[in-house]
């Protein structure tokens, strides 16, 4: 009965169905880049400084011992010993505890969903590029063909220089 | 239920305590329509 992959599977089915995988809403979306996607949620989650990997390292460890039929409620207490351990120690960047958090992120109404992806979602994300002796940069998923800012950085003709005549 | 699924809901539950403290979970939500 492999409930949590089953909902695993549903949650990556239904984003991808949305087209949330890689950016929320979809980059389709008339309203453009908003928030990070499901999969780069994902990824920030066990990437970085301050994942949870090791938790699930732990969790894993532990719970095979629990594989020993004899030693299975012990497993079954050390992982409610760890859960326990975690919901009561994390804390969030705030240092509000684990309770508090999750009251304020459920009474999030949808409308104010791009607030809580930070002030950097107001504005249109740019992406540095170069082409040729041409530099500047170029907006990600912009709604609208803004005019797109270049600079030469260099000579002219792709950076050959011509002999003086 | 076996213990692979014990380990997978506690590995699940630790997962969605990480995701609250985080503050993501209003993100997670919008990916799903929510």
């Amino acid at each position: 009965m492999a409930i949590v992959l089953i909902a695993v599977g549903l949650a990556l089915l239904i984003s991808a169905v949305r087209g949330t995988l890689t950016s929320s809403p979809a980059p389709w979306s008339p309203q453009g880049w908003q928030g990070p996607g499901l999969l780069t949620l994902f990824y920030d989650a066990f990437v970085g400084p301050g994942n949870m990997f090791v938790w699930i390292l732990a969790l894993g460890l532990v719970g095979s011992v629990g594989y020993v039929r004899q030693l299975r409620p012990v497993s079954d207490a050390f992982l409610v010993l760890i859960i326990v351990v975690l919901i009561i120690s994390a804390r969030s960047a705030a240092g509000i505890n684990f309770f508090s958090a999750l009251t304020q992120q459920v009474l999030k109404t949808q409308q104010d969903q791009p607030a809580a992806t930070g002030g950097a979602s107001a504005a249109t994300p740019a992406a540095p590029f170069q082409f040729g002796n041409y530099s500047g940069t170029m907006p990600i998923n912009s709604p609208s063909l803004a005019p797109i800012p270049f600079t030469p950085v260099g000579p002219g003709l792709g950076g050959v220089s011509l002999p003086a005549l | 239920m076996s213990q692979t699924d014990t380990i997978l809901v506690a590995i699940l539950v630790a997962f969605i305590v990480f995701v609250v403290i985080k503050g993501q979970l209003p993100q997670y939500l919008g990916t799903l329509g929510f």
